[in-house]
Order: C-alpha cells, then structure tokens, then sequence
C-alpha cells in the first residue's frame, strides 16, 4: 500500500501527478466492460495502469458490489458459447471468452459462481474425470482430480469465491461413495491449500422400489443458506 | 466552525503558510495520518500539516467536522432523534454542496485526502472526478486531466483495433 507520504507534492492548481493517486482515481471509473479499454486509449501511463495484475484486482474489488452482468454462458453440447447482453459499446465480443476445451472433448457444465465455470470433463487418455474451473475474464483454468471415494460418474458440484476472497476460490463437492453406493460423500476444495477437506459421509435413505438413490447430476447444484 | 465544550480535547493544525487551526481532537481524527500520530504520541498540542495550504486545510477540516460521528455536528437537530436513514440523506445532500468547487481546488482536495488518509473524503472527491469525465470524450479526458497524448498517431490505431467494441 502506498504510504500518506509517497512523493506527496505542493502542486497548486495541477492534476495529481502521483501515480498512486491516479490509480486511486481510476479504479473508481464505471465497472462497464468498456472503461478499461477506453482508458487505455487516453495516454502509456494509463495503459500501463489498465493492464496491471494489480490494479485490475483491485478495480474488481472496489466494483464487487455491483458487477455488471455481461451476458450469458450457453450449454450448445459442442462448447459453452459467450451470448453479450449490454449494448455497445459496453457488448464484449463472443470470441472474448473462448471455451478452453476442444469440441472433441466430452464435457458437462456443473455450474458458474461469482464468475467462474465448473466443468466436469472426461479426458479419453487418462480414462479419468476431473473438474476444470475456469475463469472467463483471465482465462485462468485449473485442473482439479476427483479425491478418492467418490464415484466418478455420480457426482455433482459447486464452484464459489471465498467471501471476502476475490483470488481463491472453493469447489464443493457431492456425491455416491465408490465403495457403498448407500452412502453419500462430500468434500470441499480450497484453492489456497489445494487439497480436499476430510471426506464426510451419510448415508442415503433407502429407496423402497430396490434402487440406490443416486446423487443427480443433471442439474446445476444449488446452494442455501450463508454460501452465497 | 468547531465550539470549545467542556471535557472535549483540543489540538491545533498548522497549516505552512502559518494558519492555525484549533479542532476536536476526534474531528482532527478522521484523519488516519493524524490519528496514527496521535496514538503514537508522536504529536504535541500542535501539529504541522506539510503541503497542505489554509484554504484547502479549512475545507477538510470543514469536512471532517461534519462527518465526525457523534457530535452532533448535525446542526439544530439532535443526532440522537433523527433516524440514520435521514442522517445519511443529509450527508449525501451536504456532500453534493461541498464538492461543487472548481477543478484546481478538486485536485488540492484528493491529494490532501489522500495525504491525510481520510477515507470518506477521498472517496468523494475521485469520484466526483471520475463522474466528471467518464462520459467525456479522449480528448475532453486529456484536457481535463492536463494529460498528454504520448501516443504516435499509428499506436493509438492499434489500441483502438484491438478492443474495437469498447469505441463503438
């Protein structure tokens, strides 16, 4: 953090030419897709600013109350599409989030949080399922392997941001246990140890038609209480 | 303008061009640069506050004395009656008049804010810039900002084409 005494100037009637006050100043442009981009155009400095790891973290941040909603994710089976829903010049292009898995690839969406993607993806040489999250606006994606216990075909998850956590993120997940299909198992993921919390099991109430009660996959998982 | 009360502790702002301004030592407090220098002891009954002309001083004191809470600095009305619905409605109305100044004092405003670590202030003036030229055209930015276009003509071509939706 800057300290109240960097380069702090008697300039009378001039711009602040502090850098730390210009990025204090520019974080507060609208969260519109377009303010960065545009800033950029202004001068090198401001570009420097707009492309930083940093400022962009901290412009994020200073917006995480009121994010825009730029659009839609759609499920078309071959990739997951970008659809823009704000008019221009604040519509992002769809080739601006390009799907990071090939059309070959099979692949489900388990759902998207505090905008990131959790897609379950099967990869053919491993003969293995692991979970992809995948952050559209940095392009970030991480590979994540099932823990032991769980029956890969039946599972279900959930992807979310620490609260209070813009950088680290959570991944819960449910579903049958690979040894007593009675019993349903979770963990949670953190991305800031990167293991998986104990397996806690339960287990399932008995179905009276004969069949296991299945942990369902078909739809996005949805979470109550204080997860949000 | 701050009343002397009874019990409540007092300290003096120098402004360098030899103003002196005598604060609630929790108005002065709003400032976290004064707070810390207080709380480390590191300040006398009199604190000199460096770059910072009168003129600007006495406007951030003005603030300061209005947002302090639990003073009553409210004007007639009891703080403790009105509602804080009300009370930050009146905030917000006493804010908008402040900030109505012109663009040279607006900069001297951010970077005493800035300096003196009062976070309300800061917040208010860098927004009200940004609300200001967010609209604005390039250009109209440039100027109000006093920055230079140090882009060759052929590099702010580039830029533009490669977020060409964000100029449509």
């Amino acid at each position: 953090m800057s300290s109240p005494r960097h380069r702090s100037r008697s300039s009378a009637a001039a711009p602040p030419d502090d850098d730390n006050l210009l990025a204090e100043i520019l974080l507060r442009l609208p969260p519109q897709p377009s303010s960065l981009p545009r800033a950029s155009a202004v001068c090198k400095f401001w570009r420097s600013l707009a492309s930083d790891h940093g400022f962009s973290r901290r412009f994020r941040a200073h917006h995480r109350q009121n994010p825009p909603l730029l659009g839609w994710l759609i499920n078309n089976l071959y990739e997951i599409g970008f659809q823009p829903t704000l008019e221009a010049p604040n519509r992002v292009p769809e080739a601006r989030f390009s799907f990071p898995i090939k059309a070959s690839s099979r692949f489900w969406p388990l759902g998207c949080r505090h905008g990131l993607v959790l897609i379950s993806r099967f990869l053919q040489k491993a003969a293995q399922v692991k979970l992809l999250v995948w952050d559209p606006i940095t392009g970030d994606q991480h590979l994540l392997d099932i823990p032991p216990g769980f029956h890969s075909e039946s599972i279900s998850a959930a992807v979310l941001r620490v609260p209070g956590d813009i950088h680290h993120f959570q991944v819960v997940l449910v579903g049958n246990s690979d040894i007593q299909s009675t019993q349903a198992v979770a963990s949670v993921y953190s991305s800031l140890t990167d293991v998986w919390d104990k397996l806690i099991s339960t287990p399932l109430p008995s179905e009276h038609s004969g069949f296991p009660t299945m942990v369902y996959t078909g739809m996005p998982a949805v979470m109550v209480g204080g997860s949000f | 303008m701050a009343t002397r009360e009874a019990g409540k502790k007092m300290i003096m702002l120098k402004s360098p061009d030899g103003m002196e301004f005598e604060v609630e030592e929790a108005v002065a407090m709003e400032s976290q640069t004064i707070r810390k220098m207080i709380e480390d002891d590191c300040a006398d009954t009199a604190i000199l506050i460096p770059n910072i002309n009168s003129k600007i001083l006495s406007r951030v004191i003005e603030y300061c004395n209005k947002h302090v809470p639990t003073t009553g600095a409210t004007g007639a009305a009891a703080s403790d009656t009105v509602a804080p619905a009300a009370l930050a409605e009146d905030l917000k109305i006493w804010d908008a008049e402040f900030i109505k100044v012109n663009r040279a004092t607006r900069f001297d405003l951010i970077q005493a804010a800035s300096y003196l670590n009062i976070k309300g202030l800061l917040d208010l003036t860098s927004q009200t810039t940004i609300d200001t030229i967010s609209d604005n055209s390039l250009e109209e930015i440039r100027s109000f900002l006093s920055t230079k276009n140090d882009y060759l003509p052929e590099e702010e071509q580039t830029i533009r084409r490669e977020n060409q939706w964000a100029f449509q």
